[in-house]
């Protein structure tokens, strides 16, 4: 059998050795339940728990039909206990995902059993799950939702339910989560595969087996050809299966916390891509995943998305022609285009990388989803004789790619890239006020792929590559008055320069300054406020004002602290312990310089003392470097990572780095009267 | 003749086709109306006819020009249909800035979602929705819908300036009934009258506004219903289901509920002889309330499952009593199921549910809730019962449903009852700290704290909503202190009827207290500062409206590294106004630093005029809650 070994980060090979451990079979008797079955002391995990699951088992096999092919049947067995009603019996409440495609092609969910047992006066008491108290709800024309919730649940409940799905769509075998929200005693799949259907088997997060086995062994399938009026065929299939079986004993519940791109990177499942079909060792190959270079092609031919490109493009010459207008050269084509495109079109979903509508029809709309938005500019770009080609990704919150299978269901998201004479630009025009050549942070999420007919390669986009600098510098002087008053400006970073534009377009430069004056914590009165480069999509933005002072008059004492508001004035990570690895959306760099003259009357009677601190020797610095002259102070505080993911082994020194920003820089400069 | 006939029409048909183009042209806006507005309501109108107690049909149609994107959802359609309202045709068209059609939409082509969320196990409301998702402001939209009503239980009010920015230009709300059907209205801050026509057997009534000018909001101004103009409208006699009811009194409608829930509190033998088991020992019928109660939260839980008259009709008592789930009326009539076995009348009460919710018009009968708690009326007070919550104490309601009129369901019919109110010497939070910072500026404290009634509502629900290692992470990542850490905590529950929650913390904090040199600077309100400041509008139009109303204390006490002087120390501070109170004080002897706050805030309505003066109230407890006492070490 063909199972490929795969070096890629995520797929694992099938094993071919058992791990036998003391316990091979799950701890319980479904359908039966013992008092003893009620007492969990003996088994160990996180007490923080609403429920624990104690066993949850999914079985996947193939049946032959009588449509002339292969039914999936999968079954799955689930026993929980409920310990109390913190989160309102969450873990009591089912839903059950079923897919159609079409009235004739419907997932079938049968043999739905479902029963609560309560402990009562020493006996064990048995509620069932009302037929009626089950409801199917229809999300789209795909999905429809079965849903129910246990009855008699209190805490200390024992709920077990058990139901059968038959499918026939075995491109989509269904993967098995062995982590979930509660925490699991014994999380256990098992797939009987006929060897002519070929899956790659591929595993995320963690990937300790308690128990992994793989047997093969032979297997008849009956498959009923329909003749119509006639009698039906039946064809008889001997056929060597491969069984396997998974177990994790003891998953701790996954735990969501801030800084991750996607938990879903850390979730402890497998899933299962359709390789190919061959119906014997000369039977003809039917590939369904095939290698980069096939599936490209596939992408490109598939009406959902290349296809699209190829269409008779013509209805758009007149709308190109006065986009273009006459510009020559090719650089600033792109950039029309590109600025037409981003303007001019909303995007309605920014997570899909098929179309659902004709190009002309998104351009006639002037709504689309990314997918849609995008090729649309890759069309109008191609249309120019500009070359350009579309690439696919997955977004951080979507969760990490295979880089070696073409597994094109773990994509969400498609970008353009184009070029001119003398560089390469990636565009994405499905978000207003993104500057030309800029991508969302969300696409830096390790890698994408171009598909083109030539080579479809991997480009880079890591966090890493992204520099957010921002530099602020405030001067202070004494006025005319005897008062402080000074100038403040700040040049922001690309990400930040994006999302300040997002904020100021929602509420208005005044509503922005209005709320920043009421953020002060020092009584600072602020005059003629301004924004730069609002509209120039392509600069970073500068934020500007004047101040005053109000330095507690001619008191003895003044109190200063001389990074005003640019402090840090809590620990960003405030959580003690951490799990999973920190992942920034890109490397911080602040800057922040004071020139301050010394208020009139007064002198310097203590400051803070400079300093300099690294994280790990040369992956971030801190600096904070002040001195004085006769009549003025001035400070340079610098804030600089050269990384964006630190594992949970350097969280508490990332913390402890942060804590020492947060304290010195909440430091004062005692200025007291001559 | 005949091609001139044609000529006329395709005159009419034209002229009518451009004169629409040129009415949604957004230039054609009077300033006066753009002034303020982010949407204008070009042409807005509501048609109701009543056909018969059961049955009406429902006509709307409204031209919006959505003026920037912050009047986007604006431009967005969602209408629900079920098993009452079934509709028949939904248009909906999209203007570019001159008016001219750019797109058109029809029902068949809306999208169809599902009213389940995360809320509702299941319902069988669905909603039809457009988004033109169009981007290029101005724009308008128009969007017209046809409806059967069947049922008529609620219409909608006429509400044409129904949020802040919004301009009018024309709006119109024309109700048509039977001659001889009641047709029940009331007007808020709009004196005309209809215009009332007859014609055949129908009596047409007709209201129509011009011109309104948007509306700014103003923050802690007075419900937004208190300061438009609006129509209630609701049924007298009408029927749903079978079931016929009249809504003109409290009295009729509270029968009407009544009627829903007959027969529906039997209760099977098994829960009768437990609820005997519970009570019969008990003596006083408070005693047994409370028991019953406690059995209610320790057996049932809330699950909301909304289907045909489900909306209105709760479960019987006995699916409940298999289940042990239910939704809000479900659960508070198996409530009345109990007591009713126990010998003790309680009854359902139809509530308006929300902190904050606006309050129910109580002059104007119709339905106006959408929650439904129980009670039983006791000699002297009444007992309440929130019965969808399984921590709650017996006897409190808490900020989801105190302080408001509410309709109470009895054979007699219904009548308008209020809910207990909370006030100012039950909210408290009565706080005391014993720390000491280092000379590093560390910081430990052992804080004690009693919260009482609406102070302890939301640490309730974590206390009883998270389990100990969560409600750790949460102590461990939501104060708001630089870079702490939590050691220990300890919550003890009084369950009484004005519950209080005593809570034990025990944290360290790195640089609590800021080193400069030789000098330390100690906040010595350490976790109760006042994070709110005003924002000091320009203009002030509405009336003041505060609506929360506590008390808190503060005793502080931190010992200090030895060796220190004071060098500057906070100066009391005694304020007292018609919003609140508010004094601090700080004294620094050789060895700790005492603090005293005090804050209690009153609610109360004030005049546009007394704005500044709660903006300074505020600014002035924000300075000295981040007053430092500042240290110097003696050399």
């Amino acid at each position: 059998m063909d199972w490929k070994k795969p070096t890629g980060i995520l797929l694992c090979l099938f094993s071919l050795q058992a791990f036998v451990f003391a316990q091979d079979k799950a701890p319980v008797n479904f359908g039966k339940i013992a008092v003893s079955d009620f007492d969990l002391s003996k088994y160990a995990f996180d007490t923080g728990t609403a429920a624990v699951i104690i066993a949850d088992i999914g079985n996947t096999s193939f049946e032959g039909n009588s449509k002339g092919d292969f039914t999936l049947i999968f079954k799955r067995q689930k026993r929980v206990k409920i310990l109390n009603n913190t989160n309102e019996f969450d873990a009591a409440k089912v839903e059950i995902m079923v897919y159609e495609d079409g009235p004739n092609n419907v997932e079938e969910l049968t043999n739905l059993k479902a029963s609560t047992y309560n402990l009562e006066n020493g006996n064990v008491v048995e509620t069932k799950l009302d037929a009626k108290g089950i409801f199917t709800d229809k999300v789209d024309k795909y999905h429809s939702l079965k849903k129910f919730t246990f009855p008699a649940v209190k805490p200390g409940s024992i709920i077990e339910m058990q139901y059968t799905i038959k499918s026939d769509f075995y491109m989509h075998l269904r993967e098995w989560s062995f982590q979930g929200e509660y925490p699991c005693l014994w999380s256990e799949y098992q797939t009987h595969i006929p060897l002519f259907f070929n899956y790659v088997v591929v595993s995320h997060g963690e990937q300790q087996y308690d128990i992994h086995t793989s047997k093969s062994n032979a297997a008849f399938y009956s498959v009923r050809l329909p003749r119509g009026t006639e009698q039906d065929d039946v064809v008889n299939l001997n056929s060597s299966i491969r069984d396997d079986r998974w177990v994790r004993k003891n998953v701790p519940a996954l735990k969501e916390e801030k800084y991750t791109s996607s938990l879903a990177n850390y979730l402890s499942r497998i899933e299962f891509q359709l390789h190919f079909i061959q119906f014997g060792e000369t039977a003809e190959r039917h590939d369904y995943m095939g290698n980069w270079q096939i599936a490209s092609e596939k992408l490109l031919k598939d009406e959902n998305f290349g296809a699209a490109l190829d269409k008779d493009n013509r209805w758009m010459d007149a709308d190109l022609k006065s986009i273009i207008g006459d510009s020559k050269n090719t650089g600033e084509k792109i950039a029309r285009v590109y600025a037409y495109v981003r303007d001019h079109f909303t995007c309605t979903s920014h997570d899909n990388i098929y179309v659902d509508n004709p190009l002309k029809t998104v351009f006639k709309n002037k709504n689309g989803n990314v997918a849609e938005i995008n090729l649309l500019l890759i069309a109008m770009l191609r249309h120019e004789n500009i070359s350009a080609d579309p690439v696919i990704l997955s977004t951080r919150d979507n969760g990490l790619t295979d880089e070696i299978y073409p597994l094109i269901n773990q994509f969400n998201y498609v970008i353009c890239v184009t070029k001119d004479e003398n560089k390469a630009y990636y565009l994405d025009a499905s978000l207003p006020r993104l500057g030309f050549g800029t991508l969302p942070t969300t696409c830096y999420n390790g890698s994408a792929r171009i598909i083109n007919k030539e080579q479809p390669y991997l480009i880079h986009l890591d966090t890493d590559s992204l520099n957010e600098p921002k530099v602020t510098s405030v001067v202070i002087i004494n006025d005319e008055k005897n008062q402080w008053s000074g100038n403040y400006q700040s040049i922001l970073g690309k990400v930040a320069s994006y999302d300040l534009r997002y904020e100021i377009n929602k509420k208005g430069e005044q509503e922005y300054f209005k709320e920043l004056q009421t953020s002060f914590n020092t009584e600072l009165d602020l005059e003629n406020p301004g924004i730069d480069s609002l509209s120039k999509l392509e600069e970073p933005v500068r934020i500007h004002y004047d101040f005053n002072l109000k330095s507690g008059d001619a008191a003895d004492m003044i109190y200063f602290n001389p990074m005003l508001t640019e402090t840090y004035p809590e620990n960003p990570f405030k959580a003690a312990e951490r799990k999973y690895p920190v992942e920034m959306p890109y490397k911080i760099d602040e800057t922040y310089v004071l020139n301050m003259e010394i208020p009139n009357g007064y002198q310097v009677e203590e400051m803070p003392k400079s300093a300099r601190v690294m994280f790990n020797e040369k992956e971030g610095m801190f600096e904070y470097l002040i001195q004085k002259d006769a009549t003025s102070i001035q400070l340079r505080s610098r804030i600089k990572l050269n990384k964006t993911v630190f594992e949970p082994d350097d969280y508490n020194s990332l913390r402890d780095f942060y804590g020492y920003i947060v304290k010195k820089q909440s430091e004062q400069i005692v200025f007291k009267k001559k | 003749m005949k091609p001139m006939r044609n000529f006329a029409i395709f005159l009419i048909l034209f002229g009518s086709l451009s004169l629409r183009a040129q009415q949604y042209n957004v230039h054609l806006i009077p300033d006066s109306l753009k002034k303020n507005a982010r949407m204008v309501k070009r042409y807005d109108e509501t048609t109701v006819e009543i056909k018969s107690p059961g049955k009406a049909t429902l006509h709307t149609h409204h031209v919006y020009s959505i003026l920037d994107e912050s009047a986007k959802r604006f431009g967005a359609y969602s209408s629900d249909y079920n098993k009452f309202i079934s509709i028949n045709s939904i248009s909906c068209v999209l203007y570019d800035e001159s008016g001219k059609e750019i797109k058109h939409v029809k029902k068949k082509d809306m999208q169809d979602i599902s009213g389940s969320d995360e809320e509702t196990l299941m319902t069988d409301t669905r909603y039809k929705q457009n988004d033109f998702y169009h981007n290029n402001y101005p724009y308008s939209v128009e969007y017209e819908e046809e409806d059967d009503l069947n049922g008529i239980l609620f219409f909608p009010s006429w509400d044409p300036i129904d949020a802040a920015g919004v301009a009018v230009e024309y709006s119109k709300y024309v109700l048509i009934a039977p001659s001889d059907y009641e047709v029940r209205y009331k007007a808020f801050n709009f004196d005309s009258p209809p215009d009332i026509k007859e014609q055949s057997g129908k009596k047409i009534y007709t209201w129509e506004i011009r011109n309104l000018r948007a509306r700014t909001h103003e923050i802690l101004s007075p419900e937004w219903s208190e300061l438009v103009p609006h129509v209630m409208m609701a049924p007298s006699d009408f029927e749903a289901q079978g079931y016929k009811g009249n809504m003109s009194s409290w009295e009729s409608y509270g029968r009407f509920i009544e009627e829903l829930m007959k027969g529906r509190d039997v209760l099977p033998e098994e829960v009768k002889k437990k609820v005997h088991q519970i009570t019969d020992r008990l003596n006083t019928p408070e005693e047994k309330v409370l028991a019953l109660y406690d059995y209610l939260q320790k057996n049932t839980r809330y699950i909301s499952i909304q289907l045909g008259l489900g909306g209105l009709q709760p479960f019987p008592a006995t699916e409940v009593a298999v289940k042990r789930y239910g939704d809000c009326k479900a659960l508070s009539n198996f409530m009345v199921a109990l007591l009713k076995e126990a010998g003790i009348k309680g009854n359902s009460v139809i509530i308006r549910s929300g902190e904050g919710a606006s309050p129910v018009e109580k002059g104007f009968p119709c339905d106006q809730f959408d929650h439904v708690i129980s009670c039983v009326p006791m000699e002297k007070d009444t007992i309440w019962m929130e019965c969808t919550n399984q921590s709650i104490p017996p006897g409190y309601l808490g900020g989801f449903t105190e302080d408001r009129y509410a309709l109470l369901v009895d054979e007699n019919g219904g009548k308008l009852v209020r809910t207990p109110k909370y006030g100012l010497n039950e909210n408290l939070q009565i706080r005391k700290t014993l720390a000491s910072v280092n000379e590093e500026g560390n910081l430990d404290a052992n804080r004690f704290t009693r919260y009482k009634a609406l102070q302890q509502d939301e640490i309730e629900g974590l206390v009883n909503g998270l389990s100990k290692t969560r409600l750790m992470e949460h102590l461990k990542s939501e104060i708001d202190l630089p870079t702490y850490d939590v050691v220990k905590f300890d919550y003890k529950q009084d369950r009484n009827r004005i519950p209080t929650i005593e809570e034990v913390l025990q944290l360290n904090a790195t640089s609590y207290a800021q080193v400069s040199g030789k000098r330390l600077f100690i906040n010595p309100n350490i976790t109760s500062r006042e994070q709110v400041k005003l924002k000091t509008n320009e203009e002030r139009k509405y009336d003041v409206q505060l609506t929360d109303e506590y008390r808190d204390i503060d005793t502080t006490e931190i010992r200090i590294p030895p060796g220190y002087q004071p060098e500057a120390v906070p100066k009391d501070l005694n304020i007292e106004n018609k919003f609140g109170k508010y004094s601090s004080s700080t004294k620094v002897l050789p060895d700790k630093i005492i603090y005293y706050r005090l804050h209690e805030q009153y609610c109360g309505r004030f005049p546009p005029s007394a704005y500044p003066d709660l903006v300074k109230f505020f600014e002035q407890m924000y300075k000295a809650d981040h007053s430092m006492v500042v240290l110097i070490k003696q050399q």
